[in-house]
């Protein structure tokens, strides 16, 4: 196979999963009576069901799973480091301290905006500080300084946390925990719009940094050789990229592995054009992270799987699969 | 066994202590000379042990378990407690922490003649290491009805209180059978147990919490949980026909599954699984049904 026929391919079956999720779910509902809610008929229970959950959940892990896939593959190429994934900068630590104080002291129940904004707030600040620390370092922003800061700083977020649950009551832990395996059983029209806000213009500002990005994966000084403005790229890749990863923590909690597993696999099967690697791996990382939660709801229904677990067992073998029959670059 | 597949670590869950643990370790039961007095004890599982009587000191790291010694007289004998344990005449013991994962250097130092801890797979270390101390370890998993009522005999015979033991199986089962009866005469009611999370958390069919509610004359639509308690995916909840959501006080449901239902709040100390289910059933069967309320106690 050529590698056009492959990315054709690759670009179809993701399209052809993309909708699966709202005709399969943890209630059967035959195909006929999906298609008659999605054109305005339907029962309202089906109605309910359709439009009032699985259709928010099935475009949240949309917007979710191109988000993160985007995000992991703009670290790897900034950071030149192949372990590079959307968490690396902290982004997960800060959010999880900011969720689990607002479950220690027992604020969701005012009111059920205050858990994702306080994410939010965590993931925010985390990026702040390794920005201010990478950045401190000396004019230009140090990458290997960035990735250390990130690091250490996820790090100290481990420790807060662990710090916090092993002084609350068992609840706490409970709810904390389940929070961090992630899920998108929350997603509503608000939360929806809330990660489409954010993702959609900085996925599209990182799609159209593509060419300066695909100079740098080469190395800085090469880069700036060529004409690049390598500052200002890397300083708006890492926020853009950072802000998709902490709108949809704080939407979703922690989900792993899509960062990680959808560019390198994309990469191996369609090169490393991040002009086209970018703007697929949203494709891709989309059409994963849907297949992904609709199997959570079904395969051990009506109980759900954290959704985390999913991408692992699914995104792992197949990784390894393709990462056997390749050359890694 | 079968019972218990949760796919998530509920084990972290300190009233819903993980799955049991087979031929688990009974702890060093060949201390005692075969000439003092002693008494042969059975874990959850089956392993026996036997241990040396009138046993004087006991940490109890489950608190349900704290609770009933307490109710058989034996407050005198308990040497520790856990964060968990809120009784007043508990609070100047010193705390070894959690119940699953206690700090074993104060236990240890405690010298209990006996611990109790939870059977299961989520703190094997705490057994190992008391039964390297000698210190034999009861076993409890209160996860239904009838492993309390089997948890209460056992604390029992540790304490030489059988006969208390055997009062507050009676004054349960009492209770129990009253609760059935005042049921009886009412339509069934359809429920889910909801613990709150995204997705939430819910009681299975093979919890105490369920079986309250069934003695109560209440009808789980989730019987097909697997596991003991396991998140479940909201739209399964917005399909079945529930007639009540129970809540325990404090906990967060999505809005939309709660929307245009009836719900009753139970309070927290109803998932304590101790002697004081008798009164749980009561709040339960009035959470069910409405009708019942200013009734009875």
């Amino acid at each position: 196979m050529t590698r056009r026929t492959r990315l054709g391919a690759v670009g179809l079956a993701s399209l052809a999963l993309l909708p699966v999720g709202l005709f399969v779910g943890s209630v059967g509902l035959e195909p006929g009576e999906v298609v008659r809610v999605l054109t305005g008929g339907g029962s309202a229970t089906h109605r309910d069901l359709v439009l009032g959950f699985r259709l928010p959940r099935l475009l949240l892990a949309s917007i979710l799973g191109g988000g993160l896939a985007l995000a992991g593959a703009t670290f790897q190429a900034l950071l030149r480091n192949p372990l590079a994934e959307p968490y690396i900068l902290g982004v997960s630590g800060g959010a999880a301290v900011g969720a689990v104080i607002v479950l220690a002291l027992g604020l969701t129940t005012l009111a059920s905006w205050t858990l994702p904004l306080a994410a939010f707030a965590g993931a925010l600040l985390a990026i702040a500080v390794v920005f201010r620390v990478a950045t401190a370092a000396g004019r230009a922003l140090d990458v290997r300084v960035l990735l250390l800061a990130g690091v250490v700083t996820g790090a100290f977020f481990s420790a807060v946390i662990s710090f916090i649950l092993a002084v609350s009551d068992a609840r706490t832990v409970r709810s904390a925990v389940l929070w961090m395996m992630g899920s998108t059983a929350g997603a509503d029209w608000q939360t929806v719009a809330v990660a489409a806000a954010y993702t959609l213009p900085t996925a599209l500002v990182l799609i159209g940094l593509a060419r300066p990005l695909n100079t740098l994966a080469v190395g800085e000084e090469t880069a700036l050789y060529l004409g690049t403005d390598v500052e200002r790229v890397k300083r708006i890749a890492f926020a853009a990229a950072s802000l998709v990863t902490a709108a949809g923590v704080a939407v979703a909690g922690v989900i792993g592995f899509v960062g990680l597993v959808v560019p390198h696999a994309l990469r191996l099967v369609v090169g490393s054009d991040l002009r086209i690697l970018l703007p697929l791996c949203f494709l891709v990382g989309a059409a994963f992270l849907t297949t992904a939660d609709t199997l959570a709801r079904v395969l051990l229904s009506p109980t759900e799987i954290p959704i985390g677990v999913v991408t692992a067992f699914v995104g792992v073998p197949i990784f390894l699969v393709l990462l056997r029959r390749s050359t890694f670059r | 066994m079968g019972r218990c597949r949760a796919p998530v670590s509920v084990g972290l869950l300190l009233t819903l202590a993980a799955c049991a643990g087979e031929g688990d370790p009974p702890g060093d039961a060949t201390g005692s000379a075969p000439d003092t007095a002693s008494v042969v004890l059975t874990s959850f599982g089956g392993a026996s042990l036997r241990i040396a009587t009138p046993v004087e000191r006991i940490v109890a790291l489950v608190p349900s378990a704290s609770e009933t010694l307490l109710l058989l007289g034996a407050g005198d004998q308990l040497v520790g407690r856990t964060d968990y344990d809120t009784a007043q005449v508990m609070a100047d013991l010193p705390s070894v922490g959690g119940g699953l994962q206690p700090n074993l250097e104060i236990l240890v130092t405690l010298e209990p003649d006996v611990v109790v801890a939870f059977a299961g797979e989520s703190d094997v270390r705490t057994n190992q290491v008391l039964s390297e101390f000698g210190i034999p370890v009861l076993l409890v998993r209160p996860s239904r009805i009838d492993d309390v009522r089997e948890m209460i005999r056992e604390l029992g015979l540790l304490t030489g209180a059988e006969p208390q033991a055997a009062d507050l199986i009676a004054s349960l089962d009492g209770a129990l059978s009253e609760v059935s009866a005042a049921a009886e005469a009412l339509p069934a009611v359809r429920f889910a147990y909801l613990l709150g999370g995204t997705p939430p958390l819910a009681a299975g069919p093979e919890t105490f919490l369920s079986e309250l509610a069934e003695v109560a004359g209440g009808v789980n639509v989730l019987d097909d949980l697997g596991a003991l308690y396991a998140p479940v995916s909201p739209e399964v909840l917005v399909d079945r026909p529930i007639d009540v959501i129970l809540m325990t006080e404090g906990s967060q449901v999505d809005a939309r599954i709660l929307e245009d239902r009836r719900r009753a709040r139970l309070p927290s100390w109803v998932e304590l699984p101790g002697p004081s289910l008798g009164e749980a059933a009561w709040e339960v069967a009035r959470a069910l049904h409405p009708e019942l309320r200013g009734g009875r106690p």
